[in-house]
């Protein structure tokens, strides 16, 4: 207890300075400027100020950092309502949700959710990180790769069960996801695999062009099949925010949210994708209005919103406890810090323990900031579906290649991130989940390698290896929600079937009320 | 959705599969293989998904074929936006064009290559007013210079006007 309040008057000391606050608005305010922008997410925006961070001190580079993170996952929720683009793999479901309710006309009611339960996650989800990044170094020694296995297992499970109206698409999309991991160097033996003698491909895909490819790309491309203008289909937007009694429904769903981005945002290579299914798919079952899912549910909004704000704090507890990055955003922090001349590893707080009071310094100024400024700067970014459409798509497809290549610095990067676009393309138009995908994609390395290394060190011996008590419940738990996927799409079926039958013999025989 | 590009498309995955399967076979370990799945076993799994899976698809398109009337079906995908025609040409032409700009970009040049691709692809989108084609085009090129190129020092391609403006970088 002392630690952690040693830790959070820290961070809350840090931010007595006012020079850090002429780093913390804007870092939130790009985040959510960023953020706002379809396919750039908060990698992009960190490998763009990445080299300005060489300027800061160390702590102020840390704080910085967050601030964008902060501001870009709520950020990322603004195209996801507006135009139904996820701005990041983690809003795919906010856009069957917030875009639902923005073409019913009630934007406001969208975004003002989406703003209470990033601040709300993201503010809560700070005293977890306080209260969970120390002890949690001593999880390394539990932890070990079949639970790690497990934990990537119920996220690609998860989202095809979720996203999807095809199971066996649903698989055959997360399995593409797979092989695109699959090539270049196996990650146990370092065989090549697939690279067909090419050498770009020896080291295997970069994620980044694959995944903005594959879900922003894809997405740009399936917009541009039709040419309209947003305002008329959007009808007039209605910016006032959400009433109380709306907030507090929403209250168990942000409570759950910002407990499992918590908990899912410090797995490696978890991050907000599978932490904003997961509590999706739990505040779903426990709703008392689970047919609204996916056609405008305010509490879908709150539990994906308030799980991928808490996944920031998440993140950093295995990245700044154990030194271990679990994800790109947590692997740029850490090379901001290495610039600085820091060590990665177990070792890093304990030498720099200054880091950790920077961090809660980051999240909790970049929440502060946000408050300031997010909902005015979303009502600001209302005004993008006021603007001709064909530009903002074109643009948006301009910005995203010049943003692939800003990151790597290499057309054959921009080639990939549009192949894949086309290829998500096609799997959007024809019922192939593209997050399961690009969730699949990202985790497929580690899923095998955790797969590989835990069953030798377990005398590969499956028994062993699944019989575990974690991953024995984690994988029971997951074929549960593919069942529940599989039953829920044939329900469905089987009522647009109904729905359909009814409205055939409506047209036949008129109304009968 | 039309039903017979959704059975060619599981064809295609089922074909992909066994592909991918003939290619695993080929993985040679380049050391010591210290596990028992070893570099081919993962991916042998991901080809026999594939084609297991292409196959289900299949085999359910193929079951309810008659009874769906017509080529067209509900879709299992991302519908267009109801009311507003679609055309399938005009995203291709779009996705042509963005290929093109990526390979044209070193040899024209961020100045060139990025106005033609922004016009072109409004026009492609029926962006009809030459002012908007040419605005949005000259625009946005400046602009995401001013923010890439000068504020975040990315070094932009700049072909053919490499020597006019080198030394704005």
């Amino acid at each position: 207890m002392e630690q952690f309040f040693a830790t959070l008057g820290g961070g809350v000391g840090i931010l007595g300075d006012p020079m850090l606050w002429l780093l913390l608005i804007p870092g939130a305010l790009l985040g959510v400027t960023v953020g706002a922008l379809p396919g750039i997410g908060a990698t992009v925006a960190y490998g763009l100020v990445l080299p300005f961070t060489i300027l800061m001190e160390p702590t102020s580079a840390v704080a910085f950092l967050l601030s964008i993170a902060v501001g870009n996952q709520f950020g990322n929720s603004i195209p996801a309502i507006l135009i139904g683009l996820p701005g990041s793999p983690a809003t795919i479901l906010t856009v069957a949700d917030g875009f639902a309710l923005h073409k019913r006309g009630e934007t406001g009611l969208a975004l003002g959710i989406a703003y209470i339960a990033a601040l709300g996650g993201q503010a809560i989800s700070i005293l977890f990180f306080i209260a969970l990044v120390v002890p949690l170094s001593g999880l390394t020694y539990v932890f070990l790769a079949p639970e790690l296995f497990s934990l990537y297992f119920i996220g690609m499970v998860s989202i095809i069960s979720l996203t999807g109206k095809n199971i066996p698409k649903g698989i055959i999309a997360a399995t593409f996801g797979l092989m695109i991991g699959v090539v270049g160097l196996d990650p146990v033996t370092l065989s090549p695999r697939f690279d067909f003698g090419i050498r770009e491909l020896r080291n295997g895909f970069d994620p980044e062009p694959v995944v903005i490819g594959i879900l922003a790309v894809s997405e740009l491309f399936r917009q541009a099949r039709q040419s309209f203008q947003w305002s008329e289909i959007s009808g007039a937007l209605v910016t006032r925010f959400p009433p109380f009694s709306a907030i507090r429904r929403c209250i168990p769903s942000m409570i759950v949210g910002t407990v499992t981005g918590t908990f899912v945002g410090a797995i490696p290579g978890a991050g907000s994708a599978p932490a904003a299914m997961i509590s999706y798919q739990q505040s779903r079952m426990m709703s008392r209005h689970p047919e609204e899912f996916g056609k405008g549910s305010i509490e879908g909004i709150a539990a994906n919103e308030a799980a991928q704000n808490a996944a920031n704090s998440g993140e950093l507890i295995p990245t700044l406890g154990l030194g271990l990055p679990v994800s790109g955003t947590a692997v740029l922090l850490l090379s901001a810090l290495t610039i600085q001349g820091m060590v990665p590893g177990p070792s890093l707080t304990r030498n720099s323990p200054e880091l950790l009071d920077a961090a809660v310094a980051g999240l909790l100024g970049g929440t502060i900031a946000l408050l300031l400024i997010g909902w005015w700067l979303s009502k600001a970014m209302m005004q993008i579906v006021r603007v001709n459409r064909s530009i903002v798509i074109v643009v948006c497809l301009a910005i995203v290649m010049l943003g692939i290549y800003a990151m790597s610095r290499q057309i054959s990067d921009v080639l990939v991130c549009l192949g894949f676009g086309v290829i998500g393309y096609f799997m959007s138009r024809y019922g192939y989940s593209v997050a399961a995908a690009g969730l699949a994609a990202i985790l497929s390395a580690e899923f095998e390698r955790t797969l590989r290394q835990g069953l030798n060190l377990f005398d590969n011996d499956p028994l062993l290896f699944f019989g575990r008590p974690i991953t024995a419940t984690v994988m029971v738990v997951s074929l549960a929600i593919l069942v529940y996927g599989a039953v829920r799409i044939r329900r469905d079926r089987r009522l647009s079937g109904a729905e359909r039958t009814a409205a055939q013999r409506d047209a036949l025989f008129g109304r009968s009320e | 959705m039309d039903k017979r590009i959704d059975l060619f498309i599981a064809g295609i995955v089922v074909l992909f599969g066994c592909f991918v399967l003939v290619q695993s076979f080929g993985i040679r370990p380049t050391g010591p293989v210290v596990d028992k799945i070893g570099p081919r076993g993962f991916p042998v799994v991901i080809g026999t998904v594939f084609i297991v899976g292409g196959l289900a698809v299949m085999f359910g398109r193929l079951r309810n074929w008659s009874a769906e009337t017509g080529n067209m079906i509900e879709p299992d995908g991302e519908p267009d936006e109801p009311g507003v025609p679609a055309s399938g040409p005009q995203a291709w032409i779009l996705m042509t064009l963005a290929f093109l700009y990526a390979l044209s970009l070193t040899q024209l040049g961020y100045f060139i290559a990025t106005p033609l691709f922004v016009g072109g692809a409004l026009a492609v989108m029926r962006v009809r007013s030459a002012a908007t084609l040419v605005g949005a085009a000259v625009v946005y090129t400046v602009i995401t210079y001013l923010v890439f190129g000068t504020m975040m020092g990315v070094r932009l391609p700049l072909g053919p006007l490499a020597g006019l403006f080198g030394t704005a970088q």
